[in-house]
């Protein structure tokens, strides 16, 4: 080991991208300067598996390794399903520099709409096409809106937000008993299945990936998030690759809901609410600058879907009460996102 | 006359990380005089002015005003010293007004219980604005409605509002028309007269020498000499800026302006924008000069050609070779991965540009004179912006590949020696003349056999330039229809095969290359 280490020495050009411990850095007499500096230009990345590590020890410690018992796994999994289906697809919506709060409402109204679906016709298949198309169709007008009436996408993504929760609401008041699947065996497949969830998490994560960093649309969804006047002049079709993120986004949000609604099995005033705000911690605790750009990471909304889940799973097996947790989520928040803004405060002095 | 010193550096010196980027300065500046200071991109002008005027820390050594210790803790602080500074970028902020504009961070001073008295601060920049003769600028029009020329202006009357002991202009003059330059020279000139100090930056040499006093040159960092008025020469200066010698004229030599007869690009009978009526014929192997003031409606000829502007009247037609068919494209993707070699001679045929993709499919090739805001994307490496433009020719079944994309930009990285310390490098932490290189890179990669390049040495040392000439006079020789559109008249004469120069929107002159030509004759069609 420690003749591993001196043989480094020798080829200082392989010496940055190696460890960071203390003895290493002596060694191969790097300042601590090196190291921060380092440190910095590999923040998203380190805060990335930086989180995922640290989580994953703290909580396999104070939990006595109930985090990894099998039925806690199942748990995970399931939780984990929809939230990396929907950060995965709304990635490509803040790449390109838009951004979206209606995820959670369009889920409610998704999941009200697969209820009533497959309590009519007993289809499956129908409930995922029912899902894909309204998720689709809302992500269309949420992007067509901010685009053609040149408003915030923010803005527009509030008022999809609102129309599509007024919808679950009035349903939901309509009638005095729960909206709930009349045979929810016909859901298994997406509430108990857990192969076939995660054989979905990798297959949607491949297609995306593919999309986002070997095609056309992610190559210029990522380039109009940095400089949209820049990407035209490259032959960026702006608008249009705007609305494809909208919709790619749009049938990763309809997939995720069918498996939302089947864990639940009915549907609240409340469904989904709040599912808005785990997406974006999700991709800031994956290390996701949220102005989006060249710099946007699909493995963001993979390894942050991830934490993000056994964080909440491991505060409250590890016995922290519920009112808490989001008090816990709320800090982290805070704490990641000043982590991440700091290095626009702190520019470098740079050679005009 | 006794000259008295005014300010003094004393080995000055600052380092960025670890690289030096002024070295140990010994500079005096005088009193009543115009001092130039010239070098290569990256040579220590800038960072001297701007630890001068208190936007950059020093490092060590220090300066000495009137004798005595001066260490800016910021631009406000320098400014209360009476220096003032222009800088190269826009420095006014959108959405005020000129007179906000004017006196941004100094409201207090017309304020009344917390209150701005509105009357009085437009009175007061009405005042500032006339001081440099810019009377039709009016303080209150929001400065959105100005063009950049008179915002820069704006920027100018409000450091001569501060009645600056020490007015430093960095590379200002590069992005103004003739007017502006004059408006700004004879500023400098008045302030000499009044016993004041000007540092004047710019790569125009010529410029320099018939404005400076004194000229101190930089290379590396380091202060190679200081030249009086007497002793300039032109060839000399070059010589001791690059420290090898350059030919006097770094133009190309030749005088032979014939080209093919294949026309690349048409323009005819175009009314858009600022242009009334535009005529023009580019030819395979051809550089055509666009040249002009900058308000004339120059710009909007590349614009026009690249289908970024609405045509009222008129067309655009490209000639380049018909597009593949599907059945052809997924014969190129097959033999793309067989390895089998796939060439399909389509024939030239006539493209209509009327927008920014008609322009990419017929291979034209644009650069804006806002390179950083419209061409490049700063913050995504070399390769992203080398490839951008060039995904559709990369992919393969649809799917571009990261070695395709690698093998692409290492092509154009090495065809064009960019410099850089990888291909994953984001563009913004390169110099000028490298961003300009890859911005060259995206087009000529993708196989654009006509490009249209406005400004294209806008901001560039005169080590770059030369590059860009050759790369410039290399293209057209291998066939490329080549458009350039400058605002240097020496620019256009010496590298352009036909000059056209327009003015209010029509092509008042057409000039064809000859070692006679001067620019006292073409500047008459100009103005």
């Amino acid at each position: 080991m420690k003749t591993d280490k001196e043989k480094k020495v020798l080829v200082p050009a392989e010496a940055t991208v190696e460890e960071t411990s203390a003895e290493c850095v002596e060694k191969r007499k790097f300042t601590g300067a090196d190291v921060w500096q380092f440190a910095k230009s590999q923040k998203n990345s380190l805060i990335r598996y930086g989180a995922f590590v640290l989580v994953l020890i703290v909580f396999a410690i104070t939990t006595g390794g109930k985090l990894f018992s099998t039925y806690n796994m199942k748990s995970i999994i399931s939780q984990v399903t929809p939230l990396l289906i929907m950060s995965v697809g709304l990635i490509f919506v803040f790449a390109h520099g838009g951004m979206d709060i209606s995820v959670g409402a369009v889920v409610g109204l998704c999941s009200l709409l697969s209820v009533y679906v497959l309590n009519d016709t007993g289809s499956l298949f129908l409930v995922l096409l029912t899902c894909i198309a309204v998720s689709v169709a809302c992500y269309i007008i949420n992007g067509g809106s901010s685009i053609f009436f040149k408003i915030m996408s923010t803005i527009s993504s509030l008022a999809i937000m609102f129309a599509a929760r007024g919808i679950v609401t009035y349903n939901v008041s309509r009638t005095e008993d729960t909206i709930r699947f009349s045979d929810s065996s016909l859901v298994k497949l997406f509430s108990d299945n857990y192969g076939f969830m995660i054989a979905s998490c990798v297959i949607i994560v491949l297609i995306c990936k593919v999309l986002f960093d070997y095609t056309k649309l992610g190559k210029q969804a990522k380039a109009t998030g940095d400089n949209p006047l820049g990407a035209a002049q490259s032959g960026a079709n702006v608008n249009l690759i705007k609305i494809l993120c909208y919709v790619v986004a749009g049938v990763c949000v309809g997939i995720a809901s069918v498996f939302a609604i089947a864990r639940v099995g009915s549907v609240s005033e409340n469904m989904g609410s709040g599912r808005e705000m785990d997406v974006l911690i999700a991709l800031i605790l994956g290390g996701m600058t949220l102005s989006g750009g060249t710099r946007s990471k699909l493995s963001a909304a993979v390894i942050g879907s991830i934490t993000y889940v056994l964080l909440s799973n491991g505060l409250s097996i590890s016995g922290v009460p519920t009112n808490y947790i989001s008090l816990v989520k709320g800090i982290l928040f805070l704490l990641i996102v000043v982590l991440t803004l700091r290095q626009s405060r702190n520019i470098r002095e740079l050679p005009r | 006359m006794e000259k008295t010193l005014f300010i003094q550096t004393v080995g000055l010196t600052k380092k960025f990380g670890d690289v030096v980027a002024v070295d140990n300065v010994d500079m005096d500046v005088f009193k009543g005089e115009i001092r130039g200071l010239i070098g290569e991109n990256g040579s220590g002008k800038s960072t001297i002015s701007s630890m001068i005027s208190g936007i950059h820390t020093i490092t060590s050594g220090k300066i000495l005003l009137d004798g005595k210790e001066f260490r800016p803790s910021g631009a406000l602080d320098a400014r209360n010293h009476k220096i003032s500074m222009i800088v190269q970028e826009m420095g006014t902020i959108d959405g005020l007004t000129v007179a906000e504009n004017i006196f941004l961070g100094e409201e207090g001073k017309f304020g009344k219980a917390g209150f701005v008295n509105r009357a009085k601060m437009n009175a007061e920049a009405a005042k500032a604005l006339a001081k440099i003769g810019l009377e039709r600028i009016r303080p209150e029009d929001s400065i959105n409605a100005y063009s950049f020329e008179d915002r820069k202006l704006v920027e100018i009357a409000r450091a001569v509002y501060y009645d600056p002991e020490l007015f430093i202009v960095d590379e200002t003059t590069t992005a103004l028309s003739q007017d502006g330059r004059d408006i700004i020279h004879s500023l400098m000139r008045q302030m000499r007269d009044t016993g004041k100090a000007v540092l004047f930056i710019s790569h125009d040499l010529p410029e320099l020498m018939e404005i400076c006093d004194a000229l101190t040159i930089l290379r590396d960092g380091k202060l190679i000499a200081t030249i009086e008025r007497k002793d300039f020469d032109e060839d000399k200066i070059k010589q001791t800026m690059v420290g090898r010698v350059i030919e006097g004229n770094y133009y190309r030599s030749d005088y032979d302006f014939s080209c093919s007869n294949e026309v690349m690009l048409e323009v005819k009978d175009v009314e858009a924008g600022l242009l009334k009526d535009l005529n023009v014929t580019v030819h395979a192997g051809e550089i055509v000069g666009i040249g002009g003031l900058s308000g004339g409606g120059m710009h909007d000829v590349g614009k026009v050609m690249f289908g970024m502007l609405k045509l009222r009247k008129g067309q655009v037609t490209a000639y380049a070779p018909a597009k593949y068919t599907l059945k052809e494209k997924m014969k190129k993707s097959v033999s793309a991965l067989t390895k089998k070699p796939f060439d399909v001679e389509k024939p030239v045929v006539p493209y209509d540009i009327r927008s920014i993709k008609d322009a990419l499919s017929a291979n034209i090739g644009y650069i804006s004179k806002d390179r950083d805001k419209e061409t490049l994307i700063l913050q995504a490496s070399i390769k992203d912006n080398l490839t951008l433009s060039a995904l559709d020719e990369l992919a393969v079944c649809g799917i571009i590949t990261p070695w395709a994309e690698k093998k692409f930009a290492k092509k154009q990285v090495e065809g064009l020696r960019i410099k850089c310390s990888s291909m994953r490098q984001p563009v913004k932490e390169l110099s000028g003349g490298n961003k300009q290189k890859v911005s060259f890179g995206k087009w000529i990669g993708k196989d654009s056999k006509i490009l249209v390049f406005d400004s294209p040495t806008r901001g560039v040392d005169v080590g770059v330039k030369t590059t860009m000439y050759q790369l410039l006079y290399r293209l057209k020789k291998e066939g490329y229809a080549i458009v350039i559109i400058s605002e240097e008249l020496p620019e256009l004469i010496g590298m352009s095969d036909r000059m056209l120069i327009v003015k209010d929107g029509e092509v008042t002159k057409e000039f064809t290359r000859s070692p006679e030509l001067k620019e006292s004759d073409v500047i008459g069609y100009m103005i």
